[in-house]
This record gives structure tokens, C-alpha cells and sequence, in this order.
């Protein structure tokens, strides 16, 4: 009449005592000295919950390194900070305590078992619930940053395995086998993402801007790749193809139409065509605001373009054209706008206006666009391309903080660009973009031609 | 005691580019000799230097909060052409970066540096349209 008893519900949480074994170093030998005290068995366990900070790392690999060893102890005191352990110190806000846990970690491999063993620890056996919360949050954002090496991996997954009433355990396991097959993260968690787990929010969106003024939320995860917002921004819109389309981080800059800056050559006509366009997209069929066209020319016609006619010719030239286009629906008009653009060799052109210091026959400031003709110096005053570097004369180039400099053909024959620019970066960049795309491109035509 | 008393000078007043350059060098230039109390870390980057496209010694950052952020006169695009008495008009980006943090980190209170100020850009140098 023996009773069956009921399995034991509750599994028994796995700790780091067994991987400390081998792989962490001995404990300090004070509290070897100390072992007549009663305190002295609490330190020995070196692999649960203290609210000490540590002098030496845990893993016996780290403490080989004079530097590792400060940077691991340093890592450790944020983690008792933001864990809200740390006598004294209230936690700080911001990625501040984040990027002092893991920024070193991302540069040195070394570290980033460390950084695991550490939040484990402070994981194990620890009775302080909002402690422990916060704990959970460091190690779902360490799952997303770098995976444990395989020596710890297993015993990472057996301690997140046996914590299956932590809210965030299941998915702390699905990201350790992502970050293990995708590779390591180069920054430490964002504002978005330390903000999101601390309000308990494995989802992030984030806003999108397009440059019709529209704006649409994109969910991305701690692994998202600038690629694939690209593509599911793309099968959202209904686009055709993500090809030469990409993610653009704006900082400070202010943004405005490169057109009514003057940057393209365009006639009289052309001007009095997209200023109609223009007042189509802004009032549609709206005649009422035709009398106050002479006070909007600056949203309407390129700066340098305005004095060309008096105000009074302008809106009369303009409103002509807005009759003509009464009966057409917006497409069609945006249609019409961009096959006007389509024809000028300016047409979807990065501008950059720098100093150039290497051709005396030039003007000193140029506009150089970037496009994919090549790369195109333009004289800003007249607007005349004076030449223009297709990408396969392009032999070398490269970029400073105040420089941009580009070197075309060979040394018998050819010529070079130096320019005084802050934006030598974006040059650089959009040039690299360009050549790769060139060259994807020739290989494949090659490839066509020799099947 | 005399310099306090004088106040704050941004650039030292009495130098006289002439007496460590040829008329040459400095042909077109606007020449200054910066004074910057040794004070917390200088935070100048350079970036440049003879064998590099631009040919010479330019400030590439001046970090917030720096001596040199905080003496002011110098920004970034500046031309570096002595420190501390040594002609760098012909260094490496090496050679420059080595002889500003010896200058930095040896004796004395001050750190001269003469520098070429680069003149105000009349272009637009912030905004980019893709």
C-alpha cells in the first residue's frame, strides 16, 4: 500500500560548481587563512551570489592578463550596480553600466566567457528578487551580444534549462543558439534595446522615415542586419527589388530637396514644370493658393533660379502648367516629374561641395556628385561638369576626417582629386558602394558572355 | 605672475612666424603660436603627415572637455606645423603623433604649438542628399 508519491515538480537549478572546477581559479588564499571563521565557507563558493566585489576574475584564463584582470573586476562591480547590489551606489540609467559590462567583452574574446560566468553567478542562489530580475536582464542582452565559448556553452544552456519560471529563460536559450550560428555583435547594447528589457519588452519597433514625409514601425531584434530591415522594408512597400536601396541614420543634419538647391543644370522650362508638379503634390487641384505663389517660390523654384523672372511671371508661368495637369492623378503627375529628372546626367547623384587643392585649372570650391555615371566635378557657379571619372578609371581612394582624396588611372596617365571635406566618410562610402556594384556587376556580364 | 596678471590670450601675441619659417613655408597662411596649460589629457587627434595624400599635419578631432577644447583657437582642419620648437612640416603621421604626446608627457607646464588656421569654409560642408 505504498503511495505513489508525485514526481518532484520543482528541478533543481543547475549551478557553475561544476565547470568552476576546472575552469575558474582557486579561491583567494585569505579565505583559507580565515577558515576558522563561519563566513569563510560562504566564499568558497565562488560560483554563487555575492554582494562582494571581486578582486580577481573567476576564470583562471582571465586572471593571466594584468589588464583583464582590472577590466573583469571593473565589469563585475557594474553588474552588482545594475543589479542593484552594490552598497552605497544607486544603478545609473542609460547604457552607462551596459557598455562598462560588455563594451571590452566584444573586443576581447578572452572576456566574454567571464562576463557569462559573472552574471551566472550573481544568478545562483540569490534570494533578492529585484536583484534577480535585473540579472535576467544583463544575461538576455549577453545572448544577443557573443555566445559562450563550447567549453561553457552546455553549461550555460543546462543553467537557463532549469530556470523555466523565468520569464525571459526560453528566450535567452533561442538567442545563445542565434548568436552561436550568426556571430558576435560589434556594439554593446543600443538605448532602444537596454530601455525595451528593462520594461520587459523582448519586441523593439522602430521608425522608419521615408522621403514622401511617411513614417511606418518595423519590429528588429538584437540580431536584425541593416540587410534584412532592407528586405522586409521592401516586401512591405511592395517594391520590385531592394537592389541600390538602403538604411540611412540621421543624426543632426537637416535634410532638404537637392533640386531647389540648384544642384542640377535645368532650363527656364524645366524649372516652371516641377515648380507646377510641386505645387500639385502640395495643394493638389487646389487653385485658391495660386495668389500666393510668389511668397512660396522658394519651396517652388531653385534658389539660384528665382530672380531669373519677377515673382508675377513665375506664378502666371505656373498656374498655365497646373491647368494643363487639372484632369491627372498624383501618379501620373510624379510620373511625368521624374522622367523630366530622368534626362538630366545629375539624376540620382550624391552632391558634395568641397575645396580642391589639386587642380589649378579649376575652381577652388567644387561640386562633386556621385553617381552612377562615376564621380562628376562640377563647376558650382555655372553648373558645367568639367569631368567626370567613370568607376573603371578609378584606381584608388581614401578618406580622413577633413580630407577626401581619389586617385584616377595610371601613373603615366592620369590624374588625382584632393579635397578639404568634412564628409570625406560618405564619399568614401558611396564610392566603395558604387565600385562594388560595379564590379558585381562586369563579373557578371563576363559571366554571360563566356557561357 | 606677469602672464596672470595679462589674463587669457588664446594665441601669444609677440610670435613672429618669420623666425621659424621661410617666407616660403608660410606663403598665404595665417601662422599662430598656441600656449596650452598642461592640464588633463590634450584630446587632439591628427591625421595626415608627408606620405599621405594630404602632405601634411592637419587636426582630424578636438575631444570635448580636452586642454586643447578648453584653451580654444584650434579646430579641426588646422595645419600642425611645430610643437614644442619642432618643425613638423615634413613628419610622418607617426613622427607627429610621437612628438605631440612627448611633448605632452615630458616636463615643463606648456605644451607651443604653432599652427596654420585653416580658413573659414565658404561652401556647404554639413548637409549631403542620396
Amino acid at each position: 500500500n505504498a503511495q505513489v508519491k508525485e514526481p518532484e515538480v520543482k528541478i533543481k537549478a543547475y549551478t557553475l560548481e561544476e565547470f568552476s572546477y576546472d575552469h575558474f581559479r582557486p579561491p583567494a588564499k585569505e579565505s583559507m587563512c580565515k577558515v576558522v571563521l563561519p563566513k569563510a565557507r560562504v566564499k568558497d563558493r565562488i560560483w554563487a551570489c555575492s554582494r562582494e566585489p571581486l578582486r580577481q576574475p573567476l576564470l583562471k584564463r582571465v586572471s593571466a592578463s594584468t589588464e583583464m584582470v582590472v577590466v573583469a573586476c571593473q565589469a563585475f562591480t557594474a553588474i552588482m550596480r545594475y543589479m542593484g547590489d552594490y552598497p552605497g551606489k544607486l544603478a545609473k540609467s542609460g547604457t552607462e553600466l551596459t557598455d562598462l559590462i560588455f563594451s571590452v567583452a566584444l573586443q576581447e574574446d578572452t572576456l566574454q566567457d567571464e562576463i557569462y560566468c559573472q552574471i551566472v553567478k550573481q544568478l545562483t542562489d540569490n534570494c533578492n528578487r529585484y536583484s534577480v530580475d535585473n540579472g535576467w536582464q544583463l544575461l538576455w542582452l549577453c545572448t544577443g551580444l557573443f555566445p559562450p565559448s563550447n567549453a561553457l556553452l552546455p553549461h550555460v544552456k543546462r543553467f537557463l534549462e532549469t530556470h523555466p519560471e523565468e520569464r525571459l529563460a526560453a528566450d535567452c536559450i533561442q538567442r545563445l543558439n542565434k548568436v552561436k550560428r550568426c556571430g558576435s555583435r560589434k556594439n554593446p547594447p543600443h538605448l532602444l534595446e537596454v530601455e525595451a528589457i528593462q520594461l520587459w519588452s523582448t519586441k523593439i519597433l522602430h521608425k522608419i522615415y521615408f522621403p514622401n514625409d511617411t513614417d511606418e514601425a518595423f519590429e528588429i531584434f538584437t540580431s536584425t542586419k541593416a540587410k534584412d530591415l532592407c528586405e522586409s522594408i521592401t516586401t512591405r512597400l511592395k517594391l520590385s527589388s531592394s537592389e541600390g536601396l538602403s538604411l540611412f541614420l540621421q543624426v543632426e543634419d537637416k535634410e532638404l530637396p537637392k533640386y531647389l538647391r540648384g544642384y542640377h543644370q535645368c532650363t527656364k522650362e524645366d524649372a516652371i514644370q516641377i515648380a507646377a508638379f510641386l505645387y500639385k503634390v502640395k495643394f493638389n487641384d487646389d487653385k485658391s493658393q495660386f495668389l500666393h505663389i510668389p511668397k512660396m517660390l522658394k519651396d517652388l523654384v531653385p534658389e539660384d533660379m528665382i530672380r531669373m523672372m519677377s515673382p508675377e511671371e513665375w506664378r502666371k508661368s505656373i498656374v498655365a502648367v497646373c491647368n494643363r495637369h487639372a484632369g491627372k492623378t498624383p501618379d501620373e503627375v510624379k510620373l511625368a516629374f521624374l522622367k523630366l529628372l530622368y534626362r538630366w546626367a545629375t539624376f540620382g547623384s550624391a552632391f558634395f561641395e568641397v575645396k580642391q587643392t589639386s587642380e589649378p585649372n579649376f575652381p577652388d570650391i567644387v561640386r562633386i556628385a556621385i553617381n552612377k555615371q562615376g564621380v562628376t566635378v562640377i563647376n558650382p557657379r555655372t553648373k558645367v561638369a568639367l569631368v567626370t571619372h567613370p568607376y573603371n578609371k578609378i584606381s584608388n581612394w581614401c578618406s580622413g576626417s577633413t580630407y577626401f582624396h581619389m586617385s584616377v588611372g595610371n601613373l603615366v596617365r592620369g590624374g588625382k582629386i584632393l579635397c578639404e571635406t568634412s564628409l570625406g566618410y560618405k564619399m568614401d562610402d558611396l564610392l566603395t558602394s558604387y565600385v562594388s556594384a560595379y564590379l558585381a556587376t562586369a563579373k557578371q556580364k563576363t559571366a554571360r558572355y563566356n557561357a | 605672475e606677469l602672464k596672470k596678471e595679462q589674463g587669457f590670450q588664446k594665441y601669444v601675441e609677440d610670435f613672429d612666424p618669420y623666425s621659424m619659417f621661410t617666407s616660403d613655408q608660410i606663403a598665404g597662411k595665417d601662422v599662430r603660436l598656441l600656449r596650452i596649460k598642461k592640464e588633463g589629457p590634450l584630446d587632439l587627434a591628427v591625421e595626415g603627415g608627408i606620405s599621405s595624400p594630404l602632405g601634411k599635419i592637419v587636426v582630424s578631432a578636438i575631444y570635448d572637455g580636452g586642454a586643447a577644447d578648453k584653451h580654444g583657437g584650434i579646430v579641426k582642419g588646422d595645419h600642425i606645423m611645430a610643437v614644442n620648437g619642432k618643425i613638423l612640416t615634413d613628419a610622418t603621421l607617426h613622427e607627429a603623433q610621437t612628438t605631440v604626446a612627448k611633448s605632452w608627457n615630458s616636463g615643463g607646464d606648456w605644451i607651443d604649438l604653432v599652427i596654420a588656421l585653416s580658413p573659414p569654409k565658404e561652401y556647404e560642408d554639413e548637409v549631403t542628399f542620396f
